[in-house]
């Protein structure tokens, strides 16, 4: 459902992205991993629209969605989450979670001065499929908790909330399991491998934590100095030579 | 939510009876200059509390709404319940127009170009004596003629319904607005930008309706103050009715709906009162609102009713 094609992007001479192409089919868990600095979160951003790529080009359903703003992007159904943690910290895991619902409410002026029966019911759904949410990721116990006041698991937990709140037919989560320990990582890919074929239709993850990529993927792209190194099943991955070498250096002779 | 209803629904009827306990021109006076800081504070409000940006132009709304009513009633001999409205459109016309311009701009950049813009239009109306009669001002703005024929505690109160209805306008609007789901894309605006793209929603675009519906409640004030002081001047784009919106929505509480209810009435009893002190008037004053902001950051209702929404499994 999304191809990327020939991607590139340059910052001042910089390529820190060089013709990257690789796809995300229906029903899939695909991982990008690679070394830091590989140009694993400037592929995010490229394909979100966070940035303009500086040649290449991104599919999403057979279309072209090359350089569309970020927010055409989530109403078309791509929706990310940020290395850097990101929620709403002064709302509350409900709050955020049902504030991610947004483009699925109503949103004419007139009817916001005005609320008539449909409105009305417009938001008592979406109240209703925003807790549903917050309980799919496990965090019904923090419904009316602030996010200000969440554990580094938990709030990593809401991010996919909040994205999965926006209602995505591909989601994209750049790094979920950072600063998460190996207790926290295996309840997040638990979260996450429920998702693909129920709530999501694919997922595209970018992740360093080994453990999680191996156990969620269908397929993981590596990446290395803004190049594709190679593709594959986990396994194979694992065994390949080239990979081995971008993350441990070569063997000595 | 339900207290914040409550308190307004509250604080406005008592606000609508004062009038048959009050007899008193002095207190009349005092109380339509505080409902026409609500309405100032409320729309002040909608820009710092629910976009986050700081909107120091702010007067420029105000007097855009005070010179459209002056000049329709005097020149076109139009009729308050005319005019008023059309402070309020053309006043979110021009909402429409500086706010396309300067929300492309945030932070420090935003608060400067907007504050550019209200030092402009004072020019403006300083210098384009043909229709805003430059310095001199326009006088003599009519009040309407059942107004007009009542004694003076009469026209007061009747000034004070009129201010009162156009301050629960505002608030209904906020209120309505605050609470939807056009609201919360707001407010995600201003939490944190990135967040709100990747859920689908625009920033600019958020920003910008907010900032009209702000521009227009705030041209309704204008309007209302034009007939009520009967004068308008270049002064109504100065930079003293910024300073009083954002002392009033700082002490009464940004972003919650209560604060600009609050915020106006101590500020108003506060100028008030504290005119016994003469010279240290503004001075006290000014140490007052330090102490406000040092002590209370959140405001004076701030940490009874921030914006929340519960979940309670029905």
């Amino acid at each position: 459902m999304l191809e990327v094609r020939g991607l590139h992007k340059n910052y001042a001479g910089i390529a820190a992205v060089q013709d990257v192409s690789f796809e995300v089919r229906s029903g899939e868990v695909v991982s990008l991993i690679g070394p830091n600095g590989a140009g694993k979160t400037t592929c995010f951003n490229l394909i979100t629209g966070f940035a303009p790529p500086s040649s290449g080009s991104v599919l999403f359903e057979g279309r072209d969605v090359t350089g569309c703003e970020p927010h055409v992007m989530a109403l078309l159904g791509v929706v990310r989450t940020f290395q850097k943690t990101s929620v709403l910290k002064n709302l509350t895991v409900f709050e955020n979670v049902l504030t991610a619902r947004h483009r699925l409410g109503n949103r004419s002026l007139w009817r916001t001065l005005l609320p008539g029966r449909a409105v009305r019911e417009s938001e008592r759904r979406l109240r209703e499929e925003a807790a549903r949410v917050v309980a799919l990721v496990g965090l019904s116990a923090r419904m009316n908790t602030g996010a200000a006041s969440l554990s580094c698991g938990e709030l990593r937990l809401l991010e996919v909330a909040i994205a999965l709140g926006a209602g995505p037919r591909l989601l994209m989560l750049d790094e979920p399991a950072a600063g998460l320990n190996t207790e926290e990582a295996l309840l997040l890919g638990d979260v996450l491998r429920g998702l693909v074929g129920t709530s999501v239709e694919a997922l595209l993850l970018v992740e360093h934590n080994m453990g999680l990529v191996m156990a969620v993927s269908d397929r993981v792209v590596v990446m290395n100095f803004g190049r594709k190194l190679t593709e594959g099943r986990p396994e194979s991955i694992r065994q390949n030579a080239e990979v081995v070498e971008a993350y441990l250096g070569k063997r000595a002779a | 939510m339900q207290f914040e209803r409550r308190f307004l629904l509250i604080a406005m009827g008592l606000a609508a009876l004062l009038p048959f306990v009050v007899r008193d021109e002095y207190l009349a006076h005092i109380g339509v200059l505080i409902l026409f800081s609500v309405t100032l504070a409320a729309s002040f409000n909608l820009i710092v509390g629910y976009i986050g940006e700081f909107p120091l132009g702010h007067t420029a709304f105000l007097g855009v709404g005070a010179y459209a009513a002056a000049i329709l009633s005097t020149r076109a001999g139009a009729p308050i319940y005319l005019t008023i409205p059309i402070a309020g459109l053309l006043s979110a016309a021009t909402g429409l127009l500086i706010g396309g311009i300067t929300l492309r701009l945030r932070g420090p950049f935003f608060v400067i170009v907007t504050l550019c813009f209200a030092e402009v239009l004072r020019l403006v109306a300083n210098n384009w004596v043909g229709l805003t009669n430059g310095p001199m001002g326009i006088s003599g703005v009519p009040t309407p003629h059942w107004i007009a024929s009542q004694p003076i505690l009469g026209q007061k109160i009747s000034f004070y319904y009129i201010g009162w209805v156009i301050a629960a306008l505002s608030l209904y609007v906020c209120y309505r607005f605050v609470y939807s789901n056009l609201g919360r894309g707001g407010v995600a605006v201003r939490e944190n930008r990135f967040v709100a793209q990747s859920i689908g929603i625009k920033p600019y675009r958020y920003a910008l309706l907010t900032f009209v519906i702000a521009a227009t409640l705030c041209g309704f004030a204008g309007g209302f103050y034009a007939h009520y002081i009967s004068y308008v001047g270049p002064e109504v784009f100065g930079f003293p009715f910024t300073v009083s919106m954002i002392i009033m929505v700082l002490l009464g509480g940004k972003g919650t709906l209560v604060g600009p209810v609050v915020g106006p009435v101590v500020v108003v009893l506060l100028e008030e009162y504290l005119r016994d002190f003469q010279d240290l008037r503004l001075s006290i004053f000014g140490l007052i609102v330090m102490a406000v902001v040092l002590f209370l950051p959140a405001g004076l209702m701030g940490f009874v009713a921030r914006r929340r929404e519960t979940y309670a499994p029905a």
